[in-house]
């Protein structure tokens, strides 16, 4: 029972954690927050076997932690609003070239993080061919350039040719 | 809100929400984090506790708060050899008992310990490191033949 019991309490709190701490600590930009992903798997290890290293320990934590995976699913599909609660929704955060300053500082998402997205996404050099940017539910960042804008990434030309 | 040509399944009224449960949470993590320093969840200044009259032996020093399989230490000292309520003992896993008692006797509802002694004069100190093997709250009661029973509880978390 213990087995059960544990994987359970510890699959909930690290849920939990990390729909508390936002959005960004599960985009995996930096090293930083590669580092946190990380070393929170570690954690959660020894936590989850406890001392008991047999396989059918092992078993009962893996069905355990699918069986709450495809009950979260099921519940998520009947319930709107617990799909909220528990998927997050998506956030507009630039709109026509113009960052929407109170929303990116309560997200915690800087200029320079949606214009890096811009870069890699779609090529852009400038805030102002973004047309939207979004904050998606997974903490990245989708760019639709402006009409005009679009660049592929692997040809775009940053103009070095100059030097 | 300006009409978008974006299909998207943006609230505005959740996200507000969310956020102020958020910020509400940080509190709440800073808290435990603070909890955690000060030993409230085992190991440190508010989990350290003494117990049975200062200066006189018997004296127990153990943690008010203990972890599940958490190695925790029990300290006593003591004149002369001394006993350990069983109920106590058998929620516990003992990892070792330093110095190690000289003989180990059983009863029903107590394990007696005594020690060979260099200065039978002198008062020793005995150090349990002990496991808990079992959540919440434990009770627990040491006794020896020259005094009164010392009753501690522990709380260990799961």
């Amino acid at each position: 029972m213990e087995s059960v019991v544990r994987a359970f309490a510890i699959y909930m709190f690290v849920l939990l954690a990390f729909r508390l701490t936002g959005k960004r600590s599960l985009a995996q930009i930096t090293p930083f927050d590669f580092v946190l992903l990380l070393i929170m798997g570690e954690a959660t290890q020894q936590a989850l076997l406890g001392d008991d290293f047999s396989v059918t320990n092992a078993f009962l934590v893996i069905l355990t932690l699918m069986t709450l995976d495809i009950c979260l699913a099921l519940i998520k599909g009947r319930s709107r609003r617990l799909e909220k609660w528990l998927d997050d929704v998506p956030l507009i955060i630039v709109e026509n070239g113009r960052p929407l300053k109170d929303r990116m500082a309560k997200s915690q998402v800087d200029e320079e993080d949606v214009l890096e997205a811009g870069r890699r996404l779609q090529g852009l050099e400038r805030m102002e061919q973004i047309k939207y940017a979004v904050l998606e539910r997974s903490g990245g960042i989708s760019i639709i350039p402006r009409a005009g804008s679009e660049v592929s990434p692997a040809t775009g030309d940053a103009g070095l040719n100059e030097l | 809100m300006e009409s978008k040509r974006i299909e998207i399944n943006e609230d505005l009224l959740f996200q507000r929400r969310s956020w102020k449960v958020q910020r509400a949470a940080w509190a709440v993590m800073a808290l435990l984090i603070a909890g955690g320093i000060l030993g409230l969840f085992g190991s440190g200044p508010l989990s350290r506790a003494r117990a049975g009259a200062s200066g006189q032996p018997p004296v127990l020093e153990y943690s008010r708060f203990a972890r599940f399989q958490a190695s925790t230490i029990l300290r006593v000292q003591v004149q002369q050899g001394f006993w350990i309520a069983a109920e106590y003992l058998e929620r516990m896993q003992i990892e070792s008992i330093t110095p190690e008692p000289a003989t180990t006797e059983a009863a029903t509802d107590r394990v007696s310990y005594t020690f060979s002694r260099l200065e039978p004069s002198q008062p020793i100190t005995v150090t349990f490191r002990i496991k808990p093997q079992h959540i919440g709250v434990l009770r627990g009661r040491i006794g020896s033949s020259e005094s009164q029973t010392i009753r501690f509880s522990q709380f260990v978390y799961p």
